[in-house]
């Protein structure tokens, strides 16, 4: 009885030595699906210098997924991501990129490697650049149709945000963005749809992404419409004009106007305006009307003058002194 | 004197326990950790049968569960829907967050599909969408097929 009072004291401290030093379980949550990591990448560069980045993905569905994988310049506005047109090698980082290797399919259970070379230019923009890399899987089994139906294969995309930081060629990053607005707003008079313009210079030395808004307030209707002024890149050191059309213009009124403008979405620069609206036919035709009047009036008068005067000479004659 | 030993042999087992795990507590580890998304969609296809042009169909839910971490937002694309008859632009497909009103016709770019964005948990997190089709009255007669992409964007 004793021998086991002993065992047990030796075998409890032991037992407690066991579970101190076993390795825990974290607990892990398994997810089905299909993963892409990094999900952000921030790589700081020097111009003219090249690096490697590696996106893994995964399948960890039940099924085979064919792979695409791309880098693409994006801007969003009002929910909508819009590629961005003509990318420019100065500051856009999707240029830089090549694909060196990627898988084209994922068994499931089955990890690739996507490797991706980034080559800076010499000339690169000075300044946080920013691009997505893109993984689209896609069911690799071929669809069932069936007649009358429609079917929709549903695709799984995952992208990561690569932000390239280009120092100046010493290794320094001193981002300065700064502008001038050159103009905002519209002439006074206008016969036709006004046209707005938006002009401003960059005076830093990172392009800068303008967009902004006017606000048009119809001073005769009280009524407030907006416009929106697209989103436009300007190149450090240069100018640039958007001219937005009001299309919905009212056929006559008098206007006050205001443009916000910001390069950041936080700071908006302001300016105002007023304008009058007269369509150039009508102006016309009323100032023929008015100009016609006036000469009938006129007409008028001295043919009474004419008519009076042939009276009192009628009179004289009839009646002499 | 059994005693004084089963006392000493505890102690002693003790201590050189705690220092094993002592000694596990200053080891330095080096990990490379990286943040990833996983989206996991469900269904992966979508079949709508009998569909009357000019009449929307009945919605059917896609889930999406993303697990990670941090903030993201989901994007809805779609191809233009191609049969041996026509093709019909991307607009025949509609969808919405299963909370909100109204429905948002599809297009080639990308759109939110989030009204606000989500956070990404280790656990995924849900979201629940409907999706219908709705054809003009003009569409002709056929099996059509488009597919849509539904694409995680970290924020």
């Amino acid at each position: 009885m004793e021998n086991f009072r002993m065992t047990r004291l030796f075998l409890l401290p032991l037992m407690l030595l066991v579970w101190l030093i076993s390795p825990s379980d974290a607990g892990a949550v398994e997810i089905n699906g299909v993963g892409l990591g990094p999900s952000i990448v921030d790589r700081t560069v020097k111009p003219g210098e090249s690096f490697e980045q590696v996106f893994v993905v995964r399948n960890k569905t039940a099924a085979a997924v064919d792979l695409q994988s791309y880098l693409q310049d994006y801007r969003v506005e009002n929910n909508q991501w819009n590629k961005v047109e003509n990318p420019d090698a100065v500051w856009s980082p999707m240029t830089w990129a090549t694909i060196i290797s990627a898988p084209e399919k994922l068994d499931p259970g089955q990890k690739g490697d996507i490797r991706v070379r980034f080559d800076v230019p010499e000339n690169a923009e000075m300044g946080e650049h920013v691009t997505y890399f893109s993984a689209k899987f896609t069911p690799a089994a071929a669809r069932q149709e069936e007649e009358q139906s429609t079917q929709i294969t549903v695709a799984s995309e995952i992208r990561s945000i690569v932000y390239v930081k280009v120092t100046d060629p010493l290794g320094i990053f001193n981002l300065a963005r700064s502008w001038r607005i050159v103009k905002a707003g519209t002439g006074y008079w206008h016969f036709d749809q006004p046209t707005f313009t938006v002009a401003a210079a960059n005076t830093g030395n990172v392009h800068l992404e303008v967009r902004g808004t006017i606000e048009i307030t119809d001073l005769i209707r009280n009524q407030k419409t907006q416009l929106t002024v697209p989103l436009f890149n300007i190149l450090p050191d240069t100018e640039k004009k958007m001219e937005i059309n009001w299309k919905e213009a009212p056929f006559i009124g008098y206007f006050k106007g205001q443009v916000e403008l910001t390069y950041d979405g936080v700071n908006f620069e302001k300016r105002d305006f007023s304008f009058v609206v007269v369509p150039l036919l009508t102006l016309a035709g009323t100032a023929a009307v008015i100009i016609a009047i006036i000469l009938a009036v006129v007409l008028y008068i001295r043919k009474l003058q004419k008519r009076l005067a042939e009276i009192e000479k009628l009179q004289n004659n009839n009646f002499p002194d | 004197m059994k005693k004084t030993i089963v006392v000493l042999l505890t102690l002693g087992i003790l201590v050189a326990g705690m220092g094993i795990v002592n000694a596990a507590e200053t080891l330095n580890i080096t990990a490379n950790v990286q943040s990833a998304l996983t989206l996991a969609l469900d269904p992966g296809s979508l079949t709508y049968n009998d569909i009357q042009p000019g009449v929307a169909s009945a919605a059917q839910t896609l889930t999406a569960t993303t697990s990670g971490s941090g903030s993201y937002h989901l994007t809805l694309a779609s191809t233009t829907f191609t049969s041996a008859a026509g093709t019909q632009s991307a607009s025949v497909l509609q969808f919405k967050e299963q909370s909100a009103e109204t429905y948002k016709n599809a297009s080639s770019s990308a759109q939110n599909m989030l009204s606000a964005a989500g956070t990404a948990t280790a656990e995924g997190d849900e979201k629940q969408f409907d999706l219908r089709v709705n054809f003009p009255v003009s569409a002709a007669d056929g099996t059509y097929g488009a597919t849509v992409t539904i694409t995680a964007v970290p924020q």
